[in-house]
C-alpha cells in the first residue's frame, strides 16, 4: 500500500543551514551536509532542500553544495530555491535531484512552469506555493518582495493545475517555524481541491501532529523544526520518527 | 563495467552513487558505441515515453542495444521508464517501444479522488523465488515510486512484481537477461542497494 510521506525541509543559506520563522531567518543550524548524512542514517522518505538565498539574491544554485548533498542522498530529494531557467534545472537534476520545486517563478512567470513540465515531465517538476490568511481569505505569498498576491487563489490553482504538474508543496506562512501546529481547515481544503499529490509544510509541532495532518489523506506531510530542534529551549538535535512511531503516524488502516 | 545510458532523460547521477556505494564502478555514456566494453547496462529515465524513444532512436542508441541486448544476451536493468520503453507501445504515445519484452504500457485512471496522480512515495514489492534481483532478502520489500503509467498484459517472462495501487498492478519482470523495474531503486534506500548488488551478481 502506498505510505504517505514524511518528509523534512531544510532550509539553507549560502552554505549554512538555517530555520526560519514566518519566513525570516531565525536562527543558524549547523552544517547542512552533516544534517543529511544523519537523516540518510535514519533513511527518511524524503528530503526538501530550499536554499532560501539563491532567488532572493538572483543567483545560480549552489551547485557544489547540491553535488555534495546528492552523493550523500538515498532517498529522493527535491531541490527549490533560485529556480529561473530551463538550464538550471537541467543542471540540478545531473546533479542526482530528482525533483526541482519553482516557487518565486511560478508567480512571476507561469509559462515557465508550463515550459518546465514540457521538458522534464511532471514527476520531476513540483510547484511551491506559499499561503498566508488576509482578512480571513487565504491568499498567495510571494516571499521574495514581500506581497500578498490580489489574484484569486483558486484561479491560480487552476493555472498550476493545468501545466501538468506532478506536485504541490504548500507552506503556510503564518505558521512556518512557530511550532505551533498545522491548519487543518488550510489542510483539508487544499486535499479535497487537487487530484495531484500535495506535500504540507508550516507549523507541524509533534508527531501526533503529523499524524493528524495525513489523516486528511495528503501525501506527504513537512516540517523543519520539528526534525530540527528539541525541547522547551528549542536545542539543535536532528531527529525523525522511528519505524515504530512511522507506523503510528501512518496508521495502517488508512493507507491506499 | 556499468553502463548507464545517457538519452536525455532522468537523473543518472543517483543510480551512479549508488553503485559506487555499493563499491561498483560505473560509466554514464553518451555514445552509443561505448556500451560495447560493457558487462552491464542500466537504461533508466523519467519523462514522456515519446521523447525517450525518440532519443533513443535519433540519438543512436536502438541499434546498439538490440545487438547487445538481444543478440548477445548482455544484461540490461530498465528503471521507471527505462523499463516502459523496453514493452511495445505506451497509451501516452504515439511511438513504438523497444519490443522487448510482450507488454504495453498504460496511464493510471481512478474514480476515486483519494488515488492522486502520479503515484508517487513508498510502496510495497511483492515478488516469488524465481526471482534473481530479489535474491536472499526478506518479503517485507518497499522502493520509491514516481510515475503515471504502468506496465499490464505482459506474458513469457520469467517471473514479475506486484505492487498494489488500487488495484494490483506489475512493477517490475524479468526475463532472460533483461530485467525492468518501476520503482527507483536508486532512491531507495538499503532496499535499493541490495536490488542492484544482486543485479550485478546474479545475472
Amino acid at each position: 500500500m502506498l505510505r504517505p510521506r514524511i518528509i523534512p525541509c531544510l532550509l539553507i543559506n549560502k552554505n549554512d543551514l538555517v530555520n526560519t520563522k514566518n519566513f525570516c531567518i531565525d536562527k543558524y543550524i549547523g552544517d547542512p551536509i552533516n544534517t543529511l548524512r544523519i537523516f540518510n542514517d535514519k533513511e527518511v522518505d524524503e528530503i526538501i532542500l530550499l536554499d532560501i538565498n539563491a532567488s532572493k539574491s538572483r543567483t545560480d544554485p549552489n551547485y557544489a553544495l547540491i553535488k555534495d548533498f546528492a552523493s550523500e542522498c538515498f532517498m529522493p530529494v527535491t531541490y527549490g530555491g533560485g529556480i529561473k531557467t530551463l538550464n538550471q534545472i537541467e543542471k540540478v537534476l545531473k546533479l542526482g535531484i530528482e525533483k526541482i520545486s519553482i516557487n518565486t517563478r511560478t508567480t512571476e512567470n507561469i509559462n515557465f512552469l508550463y515550459e518546465a513540465v514540457k521538458e522534464f515531465g511532471s514527476s520531476t517538476i513540483i510547484a511551491s506555493i506559499n499561503i498566508k490568511k488576509q482578512n480571513q481569505f487565504y491568499k498567495i505569498y510571494d516571499y521574495i518582495n514581500r506581497r500578498i498576491l490580489s489574484e484569486d487563489m483558486f484561479t491560480f490553482f487552476n493555472m498550476i493545475e493545468h501545466s501538468g504538474i506532478g506536485e504541490l508543496f504548500f507552506t503556510d506562512v503564518d505558521r512556518e517555524g512557530t511550532l505551533m501546529g498545522y491548519n487543518f481547515e488550510l489542510i483539508n481544503l487544499l486535499n479535497n481541491k487537487f487530484k495531484i499529490p500535495i506535500i504540507f509544510n508550516g507549523g507541524g509541532n509533534s508527531y501526533n501532529d503529523l499524524k493528524n495532518a495525513v489523516d486528511y489523506g495528503i501525501s506527504g506531510v513537512s516540517a523543519s523544526s520539528l526534525f530540527i530542534y528539541y525541547g522547551r529551549l528549542n536545542a539543535v538535535l536532528i531527529s525523525y520518527p522511528s519505524p515504530l512511531e512511522q507506523n503510528i503516524i501512518l496508521d495502517e488502516r488508512k493507507k491506499l | 563495467m556499468i553502463a548507464i545510458v545517457d538519452y536525455g532523460l532522468g537523473n543518472l547521477g543517483s543510480i551512479q552513487n549508488m553503485l559506487k556505494k555499493i563499491g561498483e564502478n560505473s560509466k554514464i555514456i553518451t555514445e552509443p558505441e561505448e556500451l560495447y566494453e560493457c558487462k552491464k547496462i542500466i537504461l533508466s529515465g523519467v519523462g514522456s515515453f515519446d521523447t525517450g524513444m525518440k532519443n533513443l532512436i535519433n540519438r543512436g542508441w536502438v541499434e546498439v542495444l538490440n545487438n547487445l541486448v538481444i543478440k548477445d544476451s548482455i544484461p540490461i536493468l530498465g528503471i521507471c521508464l527505462g523499463m516502459q520503453l523496453m514493452t511495445e507501445y505506451s497509451e501516452e504515445g504515439a511511438q513504438k517501444g523497444l519490443c522487448w519484452v510482450s507488454a504495453i504500457t498504460e496511464k493510471f485512471k481512478f474514480d476515486n479522488k483519494d488515488y492522486k496522480i502520479p503515484h508517487m512515495g513508498w510502496n510495497d514489492v511483492t515478488f516469488d523465488k524465481k526471482s534473481k534481483l530479489f535474491d536472499s532478502v526478506n518479503s517485507i520489500q518497499k522502493f520509491y515510486f514516481v510515475h503515471s503509467y504502468f506496465i499490464k498484459n505482459i506474458n513469457n517472462c520469467d517471473t514479475t512484481f506486484k505492487t498494489i495501487y488500487g488495484n494490483e498492478f506489475v512493477s517490475g519482470f524479468e526475463y532472460n537477461n533483461i530485467a525492468g523495474v518501476q520503482f527507483h531503486p536508486e532512491k531507495s534506500h538499503k532496499f535499493g542497494m541490495k536490488l542492484l548488488e544482486n543485479f550485478i551478481y546474479k545475472f
